[in-house]
């Protein structure tokens, strides 16, 4: 008892609210029950003064080790998780191709975003919605089939599709090499940059709107206001 | 002779940190109690991942206490080491005592 009060003894309590990007990810994106607790402690020792720094540092320890724990335990989960949102994604490809091929949607589309917004940036924004859906609906279904592990397996699939887009790697180095002595390669570059974390980071919104992980913390707080 | 796992070094500073603190020992004492020992930042969740599997282990027992308004509505978890936990310390202890032994290069403090 005595170690308690000295974290206590002459340290002032901050009012300020920890960096909320990094509460968001620690409410959103973890799934061990312990890191109720964790989360406790990181803003009780925010309020006595550490870091913003500091704070995100430890939030990323925590993703990282709650993540790599679920998919340790179950790596069988994880490995139909993929699965399944590879499929989906293939599925909704074929199926969304069919259907706008068939009713020539496509074409309409793609030739008025040219006409809009110009050559490089029209295709960049046709294929984007195009494909923003079709990534976000695979996410969305790895999230609704995995129960109480959806967030560990929504980030693994998720951790597949960018692996997935380091094939344009070689093309992005080319890019960046030719950008430092050329500025007209950078628009092209920043275009293949996005397209290299745009799909995963749509496979994990989908799979954000498809869980329910939102903590419901209002029985708590109830508690502590009584 | 019996299959063990021995504790590793930071197991071994986690529990010696519960020891040290004794009752009311949770994550925030616990991690500036080895942050102090070792000199070095602690990440919190590594603590905690240690404290879990030391109670996988039946080295360490938990407890949730009340959710406090300054920590946003979540309760803090009370740590304290079991029999068995304080077994495998004296039993370290005793194994690194005697691997210390008659090794000249670690006599003096000097690397």
């Amino acid at each position: 008892m005595e170690r308690h009060t000295t974290v206590s003894r002459g340290e002032s309590v901050r009012d300020s609210q920890p960096p909320i990007i990094a509460t968001y990810l620690l409410d959103h994106f973890n799934s061990s029950p312990i890191d109720e607790s964790i989360r406790g402690d990181l803003v009780e020792e925010y309020a006595l003064g550490r870091s913003s720094m500091w704070f995100w540092r430890q939030v990323l320890v925590v993703l990282v080790l709650s993540f790599w724990k679920e998919i340790r335990t179950h790596w069988l989960l994880a490995t139909r998780a993929i699965f399944i949102g590879w499929g989906v994604f293939h599925l909704l490809q074929f199926v969304a191709w069919a259907v706008l091929l068939r009713f020539h949607l496509w074409t309409h589309v793609y030739f008025s975003l040219l006409r809009f917004l110009g050559y490089g940036i029209g295709i960049w924004f046709a294929w984007l919605i195009l494909w923003a859906p079709i990534w976000i609906a695979s996410g969305w279904n790895v999230a609704r089939l995995n129960g109480s592990h959806k967030v560990a397996m929504v980030l693994a699939f998720s951790a597949t599709v960018l692996f997935w887009q380091l094939h344009r790697m070689p093309w992005i180095v080319h890019l960046f090499l030719g950008a430092s002595g050329n500025a007209r390669y950078i628009p092209q570059l920043v275009v293949e940059i996005t397209n290299l974390i745009l799909p995963s980071i749509f496979a994990t919104t989908g799979g954000l709107l498809g869980s329910h992980s939102k903590r419901d913390d209002s029985p708590q707080i109830a508690r502590i206001a009584t | 002779m019996r299959r063990r796992d021995y504790l590793g070094s930071f197991e071994l500073m986690v529990i010696l940190a519960l020891i040290r603190i004794g009752e009311g020992a949770y994550g925030v004492p616990i991690s500036r109690e080895i942050e102090e020992r070792s000199g070095r930042e602690v990440a919190l969740g590594s603590v905690y991942a240690t404290l879990e599997r030391l109670e996988e282990k039946g080295l360490v027992s938990s407890e949730l206490g009340e959710p406090t308004a300054e920590r946003g509505g979540r309760a803090k978890k009370y740590f304290r080491v079991t029999g068995n936990g304080l077994r495998e310390v004296r039993d370290t202890q005793m194994i690194l005592k005697k691997s210390w032994k008659g090794i000249p290069q670690l006599a003096g403090g000097k690397a």
